[in-house]
């Protein structure tokens, strides 16, 4: 699928975003670029507070004051969408081309408007379609993302849904206008096991009926290895390690992604203790000058103190540390007993 | 403080060998909507018949999504909740029926530790006044500057640094927020510790350190964990026995290797296939094979298993009759007429 077309159909460049508050200029992002090609899933993983939210919002041009782009760019097929007139044309696109599921289902949608409202509303805006056409594409898709009943299911309200039905009801109104890009922020992070591993099997569904290309936030590693090609992991509002999700899990290069990958519960391991990464991220207020997970990192060295360039690495992917591909982490005393996968 | 230590040893020498905690047949009804004004209000069975033993020093790990009444159990054994039918004995005692001084002694020994660090504990208070709040409300100290001391030896314990007392919860991380609320719950030297969620809200990286704090305070301390978790990825690594809820009933309890290695009732297979696996290799194909497992509407009225409308085993003795929730082979229990068959 991708191969067809050259140009990504998302580019963010070495994007900045600063938040002046009270206390100072916080610098949620600190040079943040990936792209993605048409088709592709990309998953932005990372820790609360190392600037993945912030990233989706930047994209959806979400990022309202004290918050501002400070630097960098953001391309749409090759067009920015931050000098003037690409902000014109982001208004169109955004709601459209661009989506965004949000986290949390129970807050997103509007407590007085029925569910049909919601979708009709989205359809007449960005599609321009009669209100009973956009009715019966309402019901098309309601039934898409597997709601059972969806003519009646229209004329109910958010609260006679279940919190997996409201994010199903979520996806389809991002869904509504075929766009060509989806940003789903942590879209299970509130929902059950059981309903996550639904709302997973639908993106993917989707995402290979649709063509659709989508960035996944999270910060569940198990979600990432299930639905998604590419792979960027931030802490401290930059990328720090980048690749296939195949090169990223079985050859973690940096400390930081080796350590959330070993401290991430799998099933068959039988460790009796988790390994965990000591400390927490730096302060965004005042940003080390060096790595920002020097204080963290079990490897560091003084070379450290200085910001690591970014680097290709031989599989393929990209990585901002001075030592990467070394094992960071020692091997715990009980080594896991080979567990079968399921 | 060494009296209080004295009745802590004393107790556990008398009765080393009887379960800490037994439940037996333990119901929690609630009043739902009345169907008319002024009519009788409509029962809900939030638990039914609810039966285990909990060794001392054992951790037992409660897994069910929402609504399936974990948390109901958790506060059911707190005795926050009017107990409607059996028992649940603590140390020998039955305490389904206790109530004022005699319950505010027992809040002592069973103490709670909450999910959501950020909004369990209040802003407007220090950690040293939250920490040694439980000791003033139950008398073991008159000021707060006496509780000082004790409350120190209880940041030790939980890994805290000392210069934290002064402070307000505000400039705490999650995993540090948590671990003053796990230091507030061991203030009064319980034997007994329910902890519901107490990692759901933290980072991945965060998770662990939490987890692997609360194992150590078990071994120095001696303590009991019930550990309430929505899905069975972290329970693994602190239970000992795990008991899955579903809808109010225990379908499955069994040792925690034997659970992971050999699932006896349909919905824990369930449960163990909807967690995501950091595997590149087990990706989803987006087939939604879960999607039976939840009909829209559960029909739970009439006679027959619980389960029997989301099973694909379901047979004609499945609808006629319950399954007692009985010890099968390797020292399970489960409540499937399925099991021996299979």
């Amino acid at each position: 699928m991708a191969n067809a077309h050259p140009t990504p159909i998302l580019e963010v460049r070495d994007l900045c975003v600063e938040f002046d508050t009270m206390a100072g200029l916080v610098q949620g992002l600190r040079g943040v670029s990936f792209s993605v090609m048409p088709g592709e899933t990309m998953a932005l993983v990372g820790e609360s507070g190392s600037g993945k939210s912030v990233t989706a919002q930047a994209i959806m041009g979400l990022i309202g004051l004290p918050g501002r782009i400070s630097s960098g760019d953001i391309l749409w097929k090759g067009q920015s969408l931050l000098t003037r007139e690409g902000q014109k044309a982001a208004g169109k696109l955004r709601g459209k081309s661009v989506s965004m599921v949000f986290q949390d289902p129970m807050t997103s949608l509007n407590p007085l408007m029925t569910i049909g409202a919601h979708l009709i509303e989205v359809l007449r805006r960005h599609m321009g379609l009669s209100k009973d056409k956009a009715f019966a594409r309402g019901v098309e898709l309601l039934d898409a993302v597997g709601i059972t009943e969806p003519k009646r299911r229209m004329g109910q309200y958010p609260h006679e849904f279940s919190g997996g039905m409201r994010q199903r009801v979520m996806i389809a109104l991002a869904i509504a206008c075929e766009p060509e890009l989806l940003i789903a922020d942590e879209p299970t992070t509130a929902l059950d096991v059981t309903i996550q591993a639904q709302v997973l099997d639908l993106l993917a569904d989707l995402q290979k009926s649709m063509g659709l290309s989508i960035v996944l936030i999270t910060h569940d590693l198990g979600i990432v290895a299930g639905l998604c090609e590419k792979v960027a992991v931030m802490y401290a509002g930059s990328i720090v390690e980048a690749g296939t999700a195949k090169t990223v899990f079985d050859h973690a290069e940096h400390p930081y992604t080796q350590g959330l990958i070993r401290s991430t519960p799998r099933l068959d391991d039988r460790r009796a203790r988790l390994i965990s990464i000591d400390g927490a991220p730096p302060s965004l207020l005042h940003p080390p000058k060096g790595c920002a997970f020097q204080s963290r990192c079990p490897v560091s060295s003084r070379q450290c103190d200085e910001k690591p360039a970014r680097q290709a690495t031989p599989e393929g992917g990209s990585v901002s540390c001075w030592t990467p591909s070394v094992a960071a982490w020692s091997e715990p005393s009980e080594s896991p007993t080979g567990g079968q996968a399921r | 403080m060494t009296d209080q230590s004295n009745r802590f040893e004393a107790d556990h020498a008398v009765a080393a060998d009887m379960p800490i905690l037994s439940v037996r047949g333990l119901g929690v009804t609630f009043d739902g909507e009345r169907e008319r004004p002024f009519g009788p209000p409509k029962k809900i069975q939030a638990l039914d018949n609810i039966t285990f033993d909990l060794e001392r020093g054992k951790t037992l790990g409660l897994v069910g999504e929402s609504g399936s009444g974990k948390s109901t159990l958790g506060r059911a054994i707190l005795r926050r909740l009017p107990i409607s039918e059996g028992r649940v004995i603590f140390d020998g005692r039955d305490i389904s029926n206790v109530k004022g001084e005699a319950l505010r002694r027992l809040t002592r020994d069973i103490q709670l530790i909450f999910q959501d660090p950020y909004t369990s504990l209040n802003p407007r208070m220090k950690v040293l006044e939250l920490i040694a709040e439980p000791l003033l409300v139950h008398g073991l100290v008159s000021s707060l500057e006496e509780a000082r001391d004790q409350v120190g030896e209880l940041m030790r314990l939980v890994n805290l640094p000392l210069d934290a007392l002064d402070r307000f919860p505000h400039g705490f991380s999650g995993g540090q927020r948590q671990r003053i609320g796990i230091a507030r719950a061991l203030a009064l030297k319980p034997r007994l510790i329910i902890a519901d969620e107490p990692v759901s809200a933290l980072d991945v990286s965060v998770r662990a350190q939490v987890v692997n704090l609360m194992q150590d305070l078990q071994q120095e301390l001696g303590l009991t964990y019930v550990f309430i978790a929505h899905d069975l990825s972290v329970v693994r690594h602190i239970s000992h026995d795990i008991a899955i809820l579903h809808r109010g009933h225990m379908v499955e309890m069994a040792e925690r290797d034997a659970l992971y290695d050999t699932p006896e009732h349909p919905y824990t297979k369930v449960l163990l296939s909807a967690v995501p696996e950091p595997d590149p290799a087990l990706r989803r194909n987006g087939d939604c094979a879960l999607e039976a497992h939840r009909p829209p509407e559960l029909n739970l009225s009439g006679p027959g298993c619980r389960y029997r409308d989301c099973c694909d085993k379901s047979g004609g003795h499945c609808q006629r009759e319950a399954p007692p929730f009985a010890k099968h082979r390797g020292g399970h229990w489960a409540a499937c007429w399925h099991v021996s068959t299979d």
